[in-house]
């Protein structure tokens, strides 16, 4: 760890907490970001770029970066990971066609050294469209039995309408704050 | 700056709580608070060294210099919006490295020990508050160091002067009658003979 970075660490006032929100284009990444901040979810254009919001939850102050998803951006994903405490990942789930696509990209994760200690957070978006997958099959065809230790778990939501996001943001925090914050509250 | 007498105070409660520690809990009003010294005082003066180190790296001209043709290099890139260019995050990963290289080099050579980890030994327990840390603070965000991209190319833009004070995360005026900031931009010191 670097010198700035300790003292980053050591003069944050809050407990920080920092998520990367990653998926496929389209999964509705920051349309999530957005009903969790309490902003207009109506209009989204595609993130090409990435976005930081910071959100006091709970007594945290969540810092979440929020990635563009397009396959040219993907490769950039890795300049996100350091010090990323907590994972979420985003499925669109009525996009089936791609269900093999979002493994792959999960997957290629899951194996990234830098993200291993990561909780993680899967939302199954877009519960509220119909032909959405539910959670089970989504499971199935992610093929997640080999997870060893990692924290993770799958949430149904909507971003549009905030259904179960809230839900999931809870655990996530509880999941993260338990692991890091537990000698120093 | 560390402010010594509140350091002092904290390293003399420590020193009595631990010699003293049943006393302490029946008869407080019965002993002198002694300061015995020794390790603790090096470490004072040591913590106190490397303080006033950082702070002459940070205030020093070729650090700025150094900034400033960052700035002027990289700014181009910037834009208002919320949204960020996949740019920003290399610029201000390069930008990490260089104050990074600048601190600990500098670090190193007057403090041959100097380690990271050796650093935050030193800093153990101690409240790290003064204008250098909130400077340091600064230097590590991500968005101060969009802000001050953004601030430079806006300036810059106007009569080609290119110069910007880095912008400084500070605590209320606590003590004494505000002054505003000196204008350093409007300021030539030059040596008498050159």
């Amino acid at each position: 760890m670097g010198l700035l970075t300790v003292i980053k660490k050591v003069k944050a006032k809050e407990k920080e907490i920092r998520l990367l929100m990653v998926g496929l284009d389209n999964a509705g990444k920051t349309t999530i970001v957005k009903n969790l901040c309490g902003e207009d979810v109506s209009k989204t254009s595609p993130t090409l770029g990435f976005e930081i919001k910071t959100l006091a939850h709970n007594g945290y102050k969540l810092n979440i970066w929020d990635v563009g998803g397009q396959t040219t951006l993907r490769s950039y994903w890795r300049n996100y990971y350091e010090q990323t405490e907590g994972l979420i990942w985003v499925i669109d789930s009525t996009d089936v066609r791609r269900l093999e696509d979002c493994k792959r990209e999960l997957h290629k994760l899951l194996v990234e050294e830098r993200l291993a200690g990561a909780t993680l957070l899967i939302f199954a978006n877009k519960q509220d469209v119909s032909g959405a997958q539910s959670q089970e099959d989504l499971l199935k065809a992610l093929e997640l039995d080999k997870m060893g230790e990692r924290h993770w778990r799958i949430v149904s939501c909507s971003g549009v309408t905030g259904e179960g996001v809230g839900k999931g943001l809870d655990w996530v925090v509880e999941d993260i704050a338990a692991r890091i914050y537990m000698f120093n509250n | 700056m560390v402010e010594l007498p509140e350091l002092e105070n904290e390293i003399l409660a420590g020193e009595v709580y631990d010699e003293e520690d049943l006393a302490a809990d029946d008869n407080e009003s019965f002993f002198e608070v002694v300061d015995s010294g020794e390790g603790q005082n090096e470490r004072t003066n040591l913590i106190d060294a490397v303080v006033g180190k950082l702070e002459d790296i940070l205030v020093d001209e070729s650090f700025e210099s150094v900034r400033l043709r960052f700035c002027e290099e990289n700014c181009l890139i910037f834009e208002e919006g919320e949204e960020n260019k996949l740019e920003y995050t290399e610029a201000f990963r390069s930008f990490s490295d260089l104050v990074e290289t600048t601190l600990v080099e500098n670090l190193k050579a007057e403090f041959p020990d100097f380690t990271v980890s050796w650093f935050c030994d030193l800093l153990k327990d101690k409240p790290c508050d003064g204008e250098v840390f909130d400077m340091l603070f600064s230097l590590s965000d991500f968005e101060e160091f969009k802000q001050m991209m953004l601030d430079f190319k806006k300036r810059e833009g106007g009569d080609g002067v290119a110069v910007s004070r880095m912008k400084i995360y500070s605590e209320e005026q606590e003590d004494g009658d505000h002054r505003p900031d000196l204008d350093l931009s409007s300021l030539h010191i030059r040596p008498l003979a050159n």
